[in-house]
């Protein structure tokens, strides 16, 4: 390998750059936009074991899911709108039970 | 003499001497032969006239007394001055003057019509003469009138058989439709002019009604079909003016709405068949309806009927090429939004879309342009292209008064998303589960799945760092949000990578996919497709169309071998260390063209889907309530229940499946009869 004399200075600064590029990240992430979309943790299709509305819809009272018409879980691992529930106990015959095993009624934690 | 009872024999001598002057004046006169224009036939009979009513006048007072008792007291006897004006009536009868007076007045008017100057003052004198005598509806009237009919007929014959074609204002040569209407006005102006200079004003409304028949209704069909379309594409908004009054004074406006009609669907559906017009076309009905409603306002007088017949036609055309119109305005929306008042001044975009929004009403499939409007508007509000939010704000207030609160509540639930996800960010960025994830910044936006278009899942393996941010985020939300699986929808993110090329240090902004694919290249410098794809596992058509927006399109960070237009399964993609670029921040915007087409073609799937089923509930609910419907009594109902056009095809098709699911059944004695089965 004939190399020009003049030659090896420019070569050695070229594997110096090569070098320092291992420390610097080529590729860094500044910023990250995540977009991502919820659903309630219930079966698919599953629906309200009171109204009979899917858990995706909310409850007859409320017009909008979501926030406003939130679920409630209890202990019995039942489900159901909490529009719904807190309806259901508001009554007489409910005895403050579960609709669906007739187990008194504790909201899951 | 009246007292010693002599007041008849008086009155007889009276009409006597009345008879016989009055006889031989008149004789006199008839005996002239020459009826041209200068014949002494009328000026003498004017002068005959205006000498006897003033001797009459002095009859009258001299023989006051004869007139105030014996003819008071007598029955069956007119007064001296009625029996004057009876005397010459019966010489004008019995002699045939009163038609040749008749006739030779016509003849004057006709010479006046023809352009000449006629003595006005003693036509006025005979006519009224004609008229004090009892004469002029018997004489003059039927003659004039029929004269006038065959003088216009002639006149419009010849004039709108050489009419011709629509030619600009001011640059007529020829006698063209418009200049025609002129004509036809001044025509008018002249007969009302004429009854009042020296006709009875009863004659007036006759006079031209005959006019105008014989100038305008006759020729209705053939000015409108010659001309019509022709003054409508140049505005010419005066000469329709006067088409507008003089069909509607020869009761003809049914004709004009006709052709009205026709013109706009003929316009529209030519604007609308176009295939190359794109969102051009929304601009281009926009000023075709300005166009419109300014004629209709400033010539037709705003008239019901033709607001009522262009509604209507617009409705025809928008709605006849299907689901493109209606994407096509929710697209113009899209780009107003985005813009904003940089398209226009605030003031005038409201205004805008203030029109925009009329068009929208004629659409007939209003839930297709809502899923096209939630999808752009699901674009503009996670990509942060909203112009302004007063703006949007303002559009959202127009869709609901138009579709109601159950459309418009969905889309303030998306804007309600995009603000709480505003609000989580903030506290994850202050929160112990954000401490890992080092000097990047970190945005989740998160979405009420029944708010938002329905996207596709979609698989990614996103880099470390980002999906150590995603869990990090993911546990955050949990915390305060329970009961709630969160989904991450790797196609809707966007990234801002900063990448080291030999020239400098370059921000890129990137959708997630594509900075997915392009981290890989911070530890590799070259990669095969098939290992692009194992780290990603996207699928191949996904990293085909991100390979090539970063690899083949204008701003290539990677190069690829071989060097081609299309990505193929066995290329290599090696990482352009030289690029280079004046920028310092460049956005690489994602192959669009397939993406797009498929996406529209989802949408419209969507809504076809959300249609069938929407017919099926109506069908189910009618039955229900009904329990047996003939079969066009269940179509009636359901055309009536639902916000979209279907067609009798379309629900015989869901009424036979139904029947086939066994939610109804055929009656056993009548198969056109439908019955609910519980
Ligand atoms: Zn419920
Ligand atoms: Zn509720
Ligand atoms: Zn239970």
């Amino acid at each position: 390998m004939a190399q020009t004399p003049n030659q090896r200075p420019f070569g050695s600064a070229s594997s110096l750059v090569s070098l320092c590029n291992i420390f610097i990240m080529k590729v860094k992430i500044k910023d990250w936009k995540a977009v991502a979309g919820w659903r309630w943790d219930v079966p698919d299709d599953d629906v309200c074991g009171i109204c009979r509305a899917p858990f995706d819809a909310c409850c007859p009272s409320c017009k909008i899911p979501g926030d406003d018409c939130p679920l409630i879980w209890g202990e019995c691992t039942h489900v159901f709108h909490m529009h719904c529930l807190l309806k259901w106990l508001g009554t007489e015959s409910s005895q403050q039970q579960c609709p669906m095993d007739r187990r008194p009624w504790v909201t899951a934690s | 003499m009246c007292l010693h009872k002599f007041g008849s024999e008086l009155y007889a001598n009276l009409q006597g001497e009345c008879l016989l002057y009055a006889r031989t004046q008149l004789s006199e006169i008839n005996k002239e032969q020459d009826e041209t224009e200068n014949g002494t036939v009328l000026t003498a009979t004017r002068q005959f006239w205006t000498q006897y009513t003033q001797q009459l006048a002095v009859i009258r007072c001299v023989f006051l007394y004869l007139d105030r008792t014996y003819v008071l007291q007598t029955a069956n006897t007119p007064s001296l001055w009625a029996m004057g004006l009876a005397v010459v009536r019966q010489c004008l009868e019995d002699s045939g003057m009163a038609v040749r007076l008749a006739r030779l007045i016509v003849q004057e008017i006709a010479r006046e019509r023809d352009g000449a100057t006629v003595d006005r003052a003693m036509l006025r004198v005979l006519t009224q003469m004609l008229v004090d005598l009892n004469l002029y509806s018997q004489y003059l009237v039927p003659r004039l009138i029929e004269a006038t009919r065959e003088h216009y007929e002639r006149e419009s014959r010849r004039m709108v058989g050489r009419l011709v074609p629509v030619q600009p204002a001011g640059a007529q040569n020829q006698m063209d439709v418009p200049l025609y209407l002129d004509h036809v006005k001044r025509r008018l102006t002249e007969e009302t002019d004429r009854t009042a200079q020296y006709l009875s004003a009863s004659t007036k409304s006759t006079l031209l009604a005959t006019a105008v028949g014989e100038l305008i209704e006759k020729h209705t069909d053939h000015l409108l079909a010659t001309s019509f379309d022709d003054m409508l594409a140049q505005d010419c908004v005066a000469d329709l003016g006067n088409l507008y009054t003089l069909l509607e004074s020869v009761a003809r406006l049914d004709m004009l709405k006709r052709h009205w009609a026709g013109y706009i669907k003929r316009t529209g559906m030519a604007l609308v068949q176009q295939p190359d017009l794109d969102v051009a076309l929304v601009t281009e009905l926009l000023a075709l309806k300005q166009r419109l409603d300014n004629v209709l306002a400033q010539s037709f007088a705003g008239s019901e009927s033709l607001a009522h017949a262009l509604r209507e036609a617009f409705e025809e055309f928008i709605n006849a090429r299907r689901n493109r119109p209606t994407q096509l305005i929710a697209k113009f929306v899209d780009q107003c939004m985005r813009t904003g008042s940089r398209m226009a001044p605030d003031q005038a975009l409201d205004a805008l879309l203030d029109r925009v929004m009329v068009l929208f009403r004629f659409i007939q499939g209003k839930d297709m342009f809502e899923a096209f409007y939630k999808r752009d508007l699901a674009k503009r509000l996670l990509t942060n292209k909203s112009a302004s939010k007063d703006a949007e704000r303002a559009m959202l207030q127009r869709l609901k008064q138009e579709c109601g609160a159950g459309f418009t509540n969905k889309l303030e639930g998306m804007f309600r998303d995009i603000e709480a996800s505003e609000d989580l960010a903030g506290k994850f960025a202050g929160s112990a589960s954000a401490a890992g994830i080092g000097s990047m910044s970190f945005h989740a936006s998160i979405l009420a799945h029944a708010f938002w278009p329905t996207y596709e899942p979609m698989d990614l393996v996103v880099p470390k760092a980002a999906e150590e941010a995603q869990n990090a985020f993911t546990e955050f939300y949990g915390e305060t949000h329970q009961g709630r699986n969160l989904q991450w929808q790797p196609m809707l993110g966007t990234c801002l990578l900063k990448v080291e090329f030999d020239e400098g240090p370059k921000e890129l902004a990137l959708s997630v996919v594509q900075g997915t694919v392009l981290c890989l290249f911070g530890e590799a410098d070259e990669l095969s497709y098939t290992e692009i794809q194992q780290n990603t596992s996207l699928d191949d058509a996904t990293l085909q169309r991100t390979l090539q927006s970063l690899a083949c399109g204008k701003t290539r960070v990677l190069t690829k071998e071989p060097k081609g237009k299309n990505v193929d399964s066995t290329d290599r993609f090696i990482f352009n260390k030289a690029f280079s670029s004046p920028q310092a921040r460049i956005k690489i915007s994602q192959i669009q063209t397939k993406g797009a087409e498929k996406e529209t073609k989802d949408t419209e799937e969507r809504v076809q889907f959300d249609r069938m089923y929407k017919v099926d509930a109506a069908i189910v609910r009618i039955m229900k309530a009904r329990r047996t419907l003939s079969y066009t009594d269940l179509l009636t109902e359901i055309m009536a229940q639902l916000k979209f056009n279907a067609s009798a095809t379309e629900l015989k098709k869901r009424i036979d499946s139904l029947l086939e699911r066994e939610f109804l059944e055929r009656d056993d004695n009548d198969q056109s009869v439908y019955k609910y089965v519980a």
